[in-house]
């Protein structure tokens, strides 16, 4: 069951019960995280969760119950659980709900998360950092993390927000070998839609700033005037 | 919270003469949060933000960070003997 159909399933059996101020927060969240090692996808995690707790409000004292599943029986259950525990509860400090109505629901997410994609792009990804310097000998770590999340909150004040959100953060740590020596540099990147990673960007933005450091020497400790670069 | 900080520095080079020279290694920034800021001399007009995502176990938000370029008159630096 999705939240739209479990919030009104929880809302009706609100009213079954006779219960008058509620609220109910859901979040749900998916992420991926992919290791790219000489062509071969070498480490892969997937995370799945979901959660709603509901919160009720009978003669000033709060209840509460939560779940991480969605059905029919469990918005029943949701209700009773926290009704149960408003009545037993002994705090006695003041508890209210959000007064304001306000409402808000984005737009859907662009697309839905293609695993078999993002593989592809980082074995590439690796493949064309490897072929950009003969210097860079190995990548440290080549990674790409992704994931959606939903959060909502609901109350019987007439509070109904939605918030979505999607990211996609990739990085690369090449390293590079001369004269004995290994010099290791980083770049990454942060998008919200899978269309804006750039990948020669990054590649390059993490090869240069690996070779760069070819040469460098150790500076005498010091007092120093230093400027400070955002780059 | 004292405000002390001392970092690794990632990427570094020298400057002479307004140019970028050689590359440094292995040199870390050692001070005082409070005190670098009252030592900021220069500030550029490049300012750039990025966001990011700032997170934890308990979950992760959205960050948004920036800067100009800077210099700072005085920082102990930490290298060789």
């Amino acid at each position: 069951m999705e939240y739209a159909d479990f919030r009104l399933a929880v809302e009706a059996a609100a009213k079954e019960k006779g219960l008058e101020k509620y609220e109910l927060y859901y979040s749900k969240s998916r992420s991926q995280s992919l290791n790219a090692f000489e062509g071969q996808i070498d480490r892969f995690s997937l995370s799945d969760s979901i959660g709603v707790c509901f919160r009720c409000l009978m003669e000033g004292k709060a209840g509460y119950a939560s779940t991480e599943k969605m059905s029919q029986e469990e918005a029943v259950r949701l209700v009773e659980s926290a009704m149960e525990s408003a009545r037993l509860v002994e705090n006695k400090d003041p508890e209210f709900l959000v007064e304001e109505s306000c409402s808000f629901t984005p737009s859907a997410f662009s697309e839905e998360a293609d695993t078999e994609r993002e593989i592809q792009l980082l074995l590439e990804t690796e493949k064309k950092a490897l072929s950009l310097d003969p210097r860079v000998t190995k990548l440290g770590s080549c990674a790409l993390l992704s994931g959606q999340e939903e959060k909502g909150i609901f109350n019987s004040n007439g509070v109904d927000l939605l918030d979505r959100n999607q990211y996609y953060c990739r990085y690369l740590d090449p390293i590079a070998e001369e004269g004995g020596r290994t010099y290791n540099g980083m770049a990454f990147e942060i998008a919200r839609e899978y269309q804006q990673l750039d990948t020669q960007a990054l590649i390059k933005k993490a090869v240069d700033s690996t070779v760069e450091a070819i040469g460098a020497k150790r500076l005498a400790s010091g007092q120093y005037p230093v400027v400070l670069d955002c780059r | 919270m004292t405000g002390e900080f001392n970092f690794s520095v990632a990427e570094g080079y020298l400057v002479r003469n307004g140019e970028i020279c050689e590359p440094v290694r292995g040199a870390s920034l050692i001070g005082k949060g409070s005190e670098i800021l009252m030592n900021i001399d220069m500030v550029s007009d490049n300012l750039a933000m990025a966001q990011g995502m700032c997170g934890s176990q308990s979950g992760s938000v959205p960050t948004n960070v920036g800067q100009p370029l800077i210099r700072v008159s005085e920082i102990t630096v930490g290298g060789r003997e």
